[in-house]
């Protein structure tokens, strides 16, 4: 092993925690389409509404013709019960599908993905 | 302005007043404005809430949990035979069985591309998440899509995600087991305490009063400021980027490294001041340090571009026989050791330098017209008011002599000083363990010659031998030209250090004395007591006893 000084070795482990660092914070491909459209100055956002009861958000689109890309987020919903009357929805997950700017992907559609009785636990700190 | 009520005593058929709340989140923020306030009851609200609504700069939206009830103990009663509760007001992406089945990145509240939200005294966590080819990647408490969206959250909590708080301001916050992050990002943390994950404050802009224990690869890593921060353990204590970063006044503890600056740059750059290390493995590692101290490491790791102005002078105190109950930091400082006490990070400073050390405010002053605004001006009521914040006490260290007697020191004698017994001519009054340095700060009238003398003991090598320092300006310089930084100004070519070495053999008392002529009021700053080596610095260092 070749003899480093205290220094030396010092930077070495620096540059390491560097390199872990930036490979730990280095946003996935997914997350690098995204801020392409966000940050684009023909940015476009456009939420779709359900137009039946409490006109659920059921999802937005985020395009820009500059970057030639879109994504088309799909909000699933769980229904809120009380009493066997529907009192709320809460998204509890959404899904994206890509795109280019003209693409044809179809608007998000009201999805349901289950129902339970509403909670009124409340947690002491 | 419109207020809000959300409960899950609510429905979201209502109209969101106090007796007819909403029911969820996410239907309420389709039914406000900017500058909207929604009060939230206590209860665990199950929503991936992604919000729609911001909003301005001068008329922000507030999502307010109220926790204590303040709101709803004036509502209807919420159902038959019922009343609301006090509690937590809990959002959570995770479903019954606190998992996450989504196959994307889980979050509670993310506030997208709208501006101007508040969150006040909501607990939020991203629920787990399930591995697997589509599994979640990423789960959030809180998240802003850039500090550029300017989000904030008060007195919140974030836990068990990925990320706690992501691209938000924060104060009074407590972000605990993110994994990854509990502070990412976010222009300013004040009084936020981050405990655990990779990085527990992680590439912020500022940092004040924050408190990180066990970051795996660092407690403040990449912040630009940090100032009046502790951080325990971690790869890391402290860590800047660039040379235009500074940390003021923070201690590490137990960290492998406690101290990084200016990591992106070959200059020492960073400016680390009024700061302390403690049982960290290496001290510092590049930087401008002033009036540092550090005790009980292993090495200062110094790099040959860091630059040790002033207040180090070449010697550091250590900690002896610490094992065997003699005195130590860690004895002494007592405060240190019992973490509700360290939960108070304004005390740091006091801790630190001492309640009435004006230059060292100034000089602090001076730093903070780097930022874009003082540090202080917080811009936002709840953060001035923080209770922490504005906490008042004076703590210094003391000297505990084995249980004897204690001594008030003062914030400016770190060594590891012992009263050893009644003061005679044949007895020590006095010992400085091992590498200690014992400063004294000195005041003198106009004109008046000064000298200081000191019979000490020693018996280390011959190399390594008590002396007695004078530090003071070779001319005193005007207000004007200082510009009120007396401190700054006194890290360069201005200061002259005057340093009488013991000549005599060890084992014998000697008598050492130094003396300076000064034209002005204040022109000598300072008196030292400690070893200094002749030779070769790897001599070792002994106790020097004082008459």
């Amino acid at each position: 092993m070749a003899d480093y000084t205290l220094e030396e070795l010092q930077q070495m482990l620096v540059e390491k925690q560097q390199e872990e660092a930036i490979a730990n914070d280095t946003p996935t491909v997914f997350e690098t389409y995204e801020k392409s459209i966000v940050e684009a100055s023909d940015y476009e956002e456009i939420y779709i509404q359900y137009t039946g009861s409490f006109h659920t958000r059921l999802g937005y689109i985020a395009k820009s013709q500059t970057e030639d890309k879109k994504i088309v987020w799909q909000t699933y919903y769980i229904n809120e019960m009380r009493n066997g009357k529907l009192v709320g929805r809460s998204p509890q997950n959404r899904v994206p599908t890509t795109g280019s700017y003209n693409s044809v992907i179809p608007d998000p559609t009201l999805q349901i993905i289950g129902s339970r009785e509403v909670d009124t636990t409340v947690m002491k700190g | 302005m419109a207020v809000y009520y959300v409960s899950k005593y609510g429905d979201d058929n209502n109209n969101g007043s106090l007796n007819l709340p909403f029911l969820t989140i996410d239907y309420a923020d389709t039914q406000i404005s900017a500058g909207d306030v929604i009060y939230i009851a206590p209860g665990v609200y199950r929503e991936s809430v992604q919000f729609g609504v911001g909003g301005t700069a001068g008329n922000h939206v507030k999502w307010i949990g109220d926790t204590d009830l303040n709101q709803f103990s004036q509502a209807s009663p919420p159902a038959a035979s019922s009343s609301y509760e006090k509690g937590v007001v809990r959002v959570t992406s995770a479903g019954e069985n606190e998992s996450y089945d989504g196959a994307n990145s889980a979050y509670a509240l993310y506030t997208y591309t709208k501006q101007y939200i508040e969150f006040h005294n909501i607990h939020a966590d991203g629920g787990g998440q399930k591995l697997g080819t589509n599994g979640a990647r990423s789960s959030y408490s809180f998240r802003g899509y850039s500090d550029t969206y300017d989000i904030y959250a008060f007195n919140c909590l974030a836990q068990g995600a990925t990320f706690g708080f992501r691209n938000l301001s924060t104060a009074n916050c407590i972000a605990v087991a993110c994994g990854q992050y509990g502070f990412y990002q976010g222009e300013k943390h004040v009084n936020s305490i981050g405990i655990g994950g990779y990085g527990t404050f992680y590439q912020s802009d500022l940092c004040v009063d924050c408190i990180a224990i066990g970051g795996g690869i660092g407690c403040f890593w990449n912040v630009d400021k940090q100032v009046n921060c502790a951080a325990f353990g971690g790869n890391t204590g402290f860590r800047c980027y660039d040379q235009n970063d500074f940390i003021f006044d923070s201690i590490a503890i137990g960290s492998a490294t406690g101290f990084m600056g200016s990591f992106n740059t070959t200059a020492q750059g960073t400016v680390i001041s009024g700061s302390f290390s403690q049982g960290c493995y290496g001290a510092v590692y590049k930087g401008n340090i002033s009036n540092f101290r550090w005790g009980a490491g292993s090495y200062r790791f110094v790099s040959s571009a860091a630059n040790y102005p002033y207040g180090w002078d070449g010697t550091a105190f250590g900690f002896q026989n610490i094992d065997n109950g003699d005195v130590g930091l860690l004895y002494s400082y007592d405060k240190l050791i019992n973490i509700a006490e360290v939960l108070k990070p304004t005390l740091l400073n006091k801790m630190v330098r001492g309640a009435s050390d004006s230059n060292h405010d100034s000089d602090r002053a001076q730093q903070d017209s780097s930022l874009e605004g003082p540090y202080t001006n917080y811009e936002l009521e709840d953060i001035a008011n923080s209770p922490r914040l504005l906490g008042e006490r004076t703590a210094s260290f003391h000297l505990n002599d084995n249980g004897l007697s204690k001594r008030d020191i003062g914030p400016w004698e770190f060594s590891t000083t012992e009263i050893t017994s009644s003061v005679s001519q044949s007895t020590p009054g006095f010992r400085i363990l091992g590498e200690g340095i014992q400063y004294f700060e000195i005041g003198q009238s106009s004109g008046s010659a000064i000298t200081a003398s000191v019979n000490v003991y020693y018996t280390s090598s011959a190399t390594m031998k008590p002396s007695i320092t004078f530090k003071y300006f070779k001319s005193m310089p005007s207000s004007s030209t200082y510009n009120g930084n007396l401190f700054a100004y006194s890290t360069g070519s201005q200061l002259d250090i005057q340093t009488t070495i013991a000549t005599a053999n060890q084992n014998t008392w000697t008598n050492i004395a130094v003396s300076a002529s000064p034209s002005s009021n204040d022109q000598v700053l300072q008196l030292q007591l400690h070893a200094r080596s002749t030779g070769s610095a790897t001599a070792s260092f002994s106790d020097i006893l004082i008459q």
